[in-house]
């Protein structure tokens, strides 16, 4: 794990990408995964990499988005992920000052439309069918004649519909 | 989500420097059509970002799945942009 955890601090963009993959093969293993939820130290340096370098590669981006997906399918991490979420978060928000909205909070506000969107989605309005039935016959003034009873012959279907109008045994 | 929105910004920008729309290239891809360098180029750059946009949203439904407090608050800062 410490070999990992030191190339998290690599310069190479090439090298850390590799950890970052690793770590995020590792978070994959649902037996290690119980483990490393425990490791504060690497959860922090996987948020630190997100946030300083991951706009510098989109796979290195992939590779900690990735360990961190892995690591938000068990729902006892969810404190752990939140605790280190706004931590990362809020360090960007400081630093463009406390009355303006950063930008960050801005252009995260399009990704969680997306997710609203998502979620939320529900289907397309289905085409006006157009008006019913009985509006178009009133409208053509064509009377209304109610339907004649259905008569059951005794032999259209043998053995399907029961035999009215014939005698019982 | 900054990551994410950046993503989607970047997409928006090179579909505006080939000069081809996302939807268009789709059409295309889907009725097997051959493609021009430009339009090949932007299926290549983003079919990279797929894997990212795929892991980023999974990461989000999950947290929001987990909890309706993160839920509420996604909505909430969508709704107060």
């Amino acid at each position: 794990m410490l070999p990992l955890q030191e190339a998290l601090y690599e310069d190479d963009l090439g090298a850390m990408t590799a950890a970052a993959g690793a770590v995020a093969q590792l978070f994959a293993d649902p037996r290690a995964r119980g483990v490393l939820q425990g490791h504060l130290p690497l959860l922090q340096a996987l948020a630190r990499l997100l946030r300083e370098d991951a706009k510098k590669s989109t796979e290195l981006c992939a590779s900690l988005l990735a360990a961190f997906f892995e690591l938000s399918r068990l729902p006892a991490a969810h404190a752990l992920l939140a605790q280190v979420g706004p931590r990362a978060e809020g360090r960007g928000v400081h630093r463009q000052g406390p009355g303006r909205p950063s930008r960050a909070h801005a252009a995260g506000s399009a990704a969680l439309h997306v997710v609203v969107l998502l979620r939320y989605a529900r289907p397309p309005p289905t085409p006006n069918p157009g008006p019913p039935a009985l509006f178009v016959q009133l409208q053509k003034q064509v009377l209304l004649r109610p339907a004649p009873p259905r008569c059951v012959s005794p032999t259209a279907e043998p053995g399907g519909l029961p035999h009215y109008g014939t005698a019982g045994p | 989500m900054e990551l994410l929105d950046l993503e989607v910004r970047r997409a928006a920008h090179w579909q505006q420097r080939e000069g081809v729309p996302a939807a268009e290239l789709g059409a295309k891809l889907r009725g097997g059509e051959p493609l021009a360098p430009r339009e090949a180029r932007l299926a290549g750059m983003l079919a990279q970002q797929e894997p990212l946009l795929h892991v980023g949203l999974g990461l989000l439904l999950n947290m929001a799945e987990a909890d309706v407090a993160v839920e509420a608050r996604m909505v909430k800062k969508v709704r107060d942009g």
